[in-house]
């Protein structure tokens, strides 16, 4: 396996709520560690309160992380300490956001959301104009120019999240950390979106961090899955295999709550313990499968090795049950 | 048709002067559930909201007539409908949070609601609201929360239960679980049915989830640009005999587990809300168009339950 | 924008009011009489030598309301705006950077609040140089702090939105995010901010003058006022000293008013529509069948 493009390792990230005598801890992201490779995308997924979208704003330097190293080609990325980064480092990672109405500035023109990263990063010049009009064309707006005066509200969803990549793609990034980039598309337009994302991908030899809540998507486009609980990983492996025959009780309870039957779930709604978070599994207090030592003391990773996409790791006392 | 509970004949909706629904029938018959499923811009929000009459300025209804338990609701006067929102129809809305009143305990809207209905009795509307949080198994002290300390799920629970006060013929739930995560979405998806199955109200489930409606729906109505493109039971949707809408909306979904096929989304964009043409909006997109297309195409029965706007379908039965 | 102010009936009102006072303030004065010379017998009314007749000192009232728009209304635009910025910059850094720079600024912005704005006025304005200049100072000084306040907490909510995220992401320097990305949203509450500080300042002006703590050589709507009182204007009835400056500062303050509700109607398209119809209770869907 080569070196990866991105290395999450042991990333935590806690923030306060409540000032007094008794501050509570929300615990966003506990101990989480995976790796993204070039041509590949790897998909972060959970339900609210998973910590998905908090991890995806570290990465991209948006959000301050409590302990642990994102390292981007092997170098390591300050992402505990202060949030000003600078532009070289920027120019790294990017992020398509969920709402695409909401990530564009509604008083300004698409002309300028592309104009400005490009001559932030130095690619503008004399040409400035055809290369953004070139940037919205690889986007899948044709012809780029048309839409170069035009103003958000003017276009449709689909319309405006291309522009969201191609603005990401501006300054030539090798991470793209996507935020449920089609959660608020519609859906005959959900299935472009991503193959454009995968295209984009191979064509410029990025890593799609891709988060979402969608499993059958995440099925489709993503090389790994990565399943987080309350802040942590539960599993991760090929989504292929972690989607078809899961391993831990969560997963186990996505993929059947996600597969729409009327088969009964393997456990009902709860909330995912983030605030004071107790000792031991998170999962512990809805599974059945649950044991004392569940909730007490660190759980083991299983480590299953596969001959493509990595190992599968399993956070379980009990796996496959 | 048994116990038809609503009946929307040909409604014609517009916002100021743009129609944006042109001529939309549907029957809804009780202990059925009944999904309508588009896309933004398709009407489904508007078809069901102006059918009750609950769109706001600046909407009107310009044609049909809708039947609401043997009432037509076109000739009502405000009163009138007031006594018959939340009486004999009552509605779910998409973002609970939105329905309710931060400022007002759970218990408050139920007594509101109960006050605003005639249930003078104080001890009445006590054990009716205690009653009401059982039946979404909620405990009594909910009664004392704000909105905002609730939960999504346990919001969405709260505004069934509203929904549910005054044993309604008719419940509309309109996208209720689109902003809940998926193991909490079957969690009220089974409540829903469970109560169908126990008070027999009638029930139209909007959402733009497809793949939902499939399981949970018993008939579903298919809506593009504006008009009902075609009406059938879940289980016959996207067969051979659907509408090219559908099928192509069927076929944008990514695979489902065991399933082998590509997703292949639909070529060209949908027209916007409040667009039309006399003909089939659909044509543009369509890969077996045909010059017949610009003619209006009208909800044809293939069968008794089974009704598609489409002559191609249409006219290849025998 | 302007466009859609034209078209909406109160502000074009407020537009062409406010305008024609700009104009007689700047025009006006060279097309009237000096209004410091003795002209007639004091107190005179008005008569066709002197359309609103002369003060106690005999200067012509005319030519005092005229040239007195100059300063006043000079004074007034020039503080309204330096108000707002002073209260855009100060409210926007703290609404933009939160944390410790937030807490400092805001900090600075109650405390400006807290004091009692009337005392601090007339005590500034009896120790300062009498003057254009210090009476700037003065209203500034006591007026900046509650704009800072609404645009704080509107670049707070703005800050929190995904697009402001996006330009961080790209590499935007905070100041540039402030300023090309944050701003221009706010641009109608602005607008409604320069109109609202505008009024302010000439209502303050007017005031500070009249009680005889502004420039008492100077011609201005304020210390027309003072002048009309101390040469007891009321116990002789000569209501011309005083009823054309008051006219006008509240023909002013109207027009500015209107403005800024055809601002607020261009804005939020509903209040344009009118409002409800009275009755109680959601109004239903009408059903109206073409013919």
């Amino acid at each position: 396996m080569t070196a990866p493009l991105l290395r999450v390792t042991d990333l935590t990230v806690q923030f306060t709520r409540g000032g007094g005598f008794r501050p509570r801890i929300l615990r966003a992201a506990h101990r989480v560690s995976f790796d993204l490779h070039r041509g590949e995308v790897v998909a972060l997924v959970g339900e609210s309160g998973s910590g998905k979208s908090t991890i995806g704003r570290v990465v991209a330097r948006l959000l301050q992380a409590r302990s642990g190293t994102v390292a981007l080609d092997g170098r390591e990325l300050p992402v505990t300490r202060h949030l000003r980064a600078d532009k070289a480092t920027r120019s790294r990672v990017q992020m398509i956001f969920q709402d695409p109405y909401a990530s564009l500035n509604p008083v300004h023109t698409i002309y300028h959301h592309l104009a400005r990263p490009l001559t932030l990063h130095g690619h503008g010049g004399t040409h400035l104009r055809s290369t953004a009009a070139a940037l919205l064309e690889s986007a899948g707006l044709a012809p780029g120019d048309a839409f170069l005066d035009r103003k958000p509200h003017a276009l449709s969803g689909g319309q405006r999240q291309r522009v969201a990549i191609a603005r990401a793609l501006a300054p030539r990034p090798d991470v793209l950390v996507a935020d449920e980039p089609t959660a608020s598309l519609d859906v005959s337009v959900r299935m472009e979106v991503l193959l454009l994302l995968r295209r984009l991908l191979e064509a410029r030899g990025l890593g799609v961090l891709l988060i979402t809540h969608d499993l059958a998507a995440a099925r489709w486009i993503a090389d790994r899955i990565v399943v987080l609980y309350a802040g942590q990983v539960m599993e991760q492996g090929p989504a292929e295999s972690v989607l078809s025959s899961p391993q831990h009780p969560y997963t186990q309870l996505l993929v059947a709550a996600a597969a729409h039957t009327s088969a009964p779930l393997p456990a009902g709604p709860g909330a995912p313990p983030v605030i004071d978070p107790p000792p031991g599994c998170p999962f512990a207090e809805r599974c059945r499968n649950a044991t004392t030592a569940c909730r007490t003391g660190t759980i083991p990773d299983h480590i299953r090795p596969t001959t493509h996409a990595g190992p599968w790791v399993t956070r379980c006392l009990h796996p496959g049950s | 048709m048994n116990d038809v509970v609503l009946h929307i004949q040909d409604l014609q909706v517009a916002y100021g002067s743009t129609a944006v629904l042109h001529g939309a029938s549907l029957r809804v018959s009780a202990g059925e559930v009944l999904g309508l499923v588009g896309e933004s811009g398709s009407g489904k929000s508007t078809l069901v909201q102006g059918a009750l009459r609950m769109l706001g300025r600046p909407a009107v209804i310009t044609g049909g007539d809708v039947i609401l338990d043997g009432q037509s609701l076109f000739d009502l006067d405000a009163a009138g409908l007031r006594r018959m929102w939340w009486n004999t129809v009552s509605l779910v809305p998409q973002n609970a949070l939105n329905a309710l009143n931060p400022m007002l305990t759970i218990g408050a809207h139920v007594d509101d609601t109960l006050l605003a209905h005639g249930i003078t009795d104080a001890a009445d509307r006590r054990r009716r609201a205690i009653d009401a949080m059982a039946l979404v198994d909620l405990l009594p002290d909910t009664l004392t929360a704000h909105p905002h300390m609730l939960s999504g799920g346990m919001r969405q629970r709260v505004a069934i239960a509203l929904a549910l006060l005054l044993e309604p013929r008719l419940v509309v739930f309109d996208e209720p679980t689109t902003a809940l995560d998926v193991v909490v979405e079957r969690d009220i998806l089974d409540r829903i049915r469970a109560l169908q199955a126990e008070r027999g109200f009638a029930a139209v489930f909007i959402t733009h989830d497809i793949s939902l409606l499939l399981t949970f729906a018993d008939r579903i109505a298919v809506l593009y640009a504006g008009r009902v493109v075609e009406v059938a039971p879940a289980r016959a949707l996207g067969g051979p005999s659907s509408h090219p809408y559908t099928v192509g909306l069927l076929g944008a979904l990514p695979p489902k587990l065991g399933e082998d096929r590509t997703a292949v989304p639909i070529a060209g964009v949908a027209p916007r809300a409040g667009q039309t043409t006399p003909g089939c909006a659909f044509a543009p997109r369509c890969t077996h168009a045909s010059p017949k297309c610009e003619e209006p195409q009208a909800l044809r029965a293939l069968t008794d339950h089974h009704h598609v706007a489409c002559h191609r379908v249409a006219g290849e039965r025998p | 924008m302007m466009r859609a102010l034209w078209e909406n009936p109160q502000a074009r009102a407020g537009l062409v009011v406010f305008g024609a006072m700009l104009a007689v303030a700047l025009v006006g004065p060279f097309l009237v009489a000096d209004p410091d010379a003795f002209v007639a017998r004091p107190l005179s009314p008005p008569s066709m030598d002197h359309l609103l007749g002369t003060t106690g000192q005999g200067q012509d009232v005319l030519a005092q309301t005229v040239v007195g728009a100059r300063t006043t209304l000079g004074l007034g635009v020039l503080v309204g705006l330096l108000v707002v910025a002073i209260g855009s910059v100060v409210g926007g850094l703290a609404g933009y950077f939160g944390g410790k720079v937030d807490e400092l600024l805001s900090l600075l912005i109650n405390v400006s609040l807290v004091l009692p704005g009337l005392p601090l006025m007339v005590v500034l304005a009896a120790y300062l140089p009498a003057g254009p200049g210090s009476m700037a100072a003065v209203l500034v000084v006591t007026g900046w702090a509650w704009n800072a306040r609404v645009v704080r907490s509107q670049v707070l909510s703005l800050r929190k939105r995904d697009f402001v995220d996006a330009a961080i992401v790209a590499g935007e320097s905070p100041l540039r995010v402030l300023v090309v990305e944050i701003l221009p949203n706010m641009a109608s509450l602005l607008g409604g901010a320069v109109i609202g500080a505008t009024t302010y300042a000439i209502g303050a002006q007017v005031g500070l003058e009249f009680l005889g703590l502004g420039d008492l050589s100077a011609i201005t709507w304020g210390t027309n006022l003072y002048w009309a009182t101390n040469d007891s204007a009321l116990l002789t009835g000569s209501w011309w000293t005083f009823v054309p400056t008051g006219a006008a500062i509240a023909l002013t303050g109207f027009a500015l008013a209107l403005l800024n509700f055809g601002l607020d109607g261009v804005t939020n398209p509903a209040l344009a529509a009118g409002a409800g119809t009275g009755a109680p209770g959601p109004q239903p869907t009408p059903v109206r069948r073409s013919p």
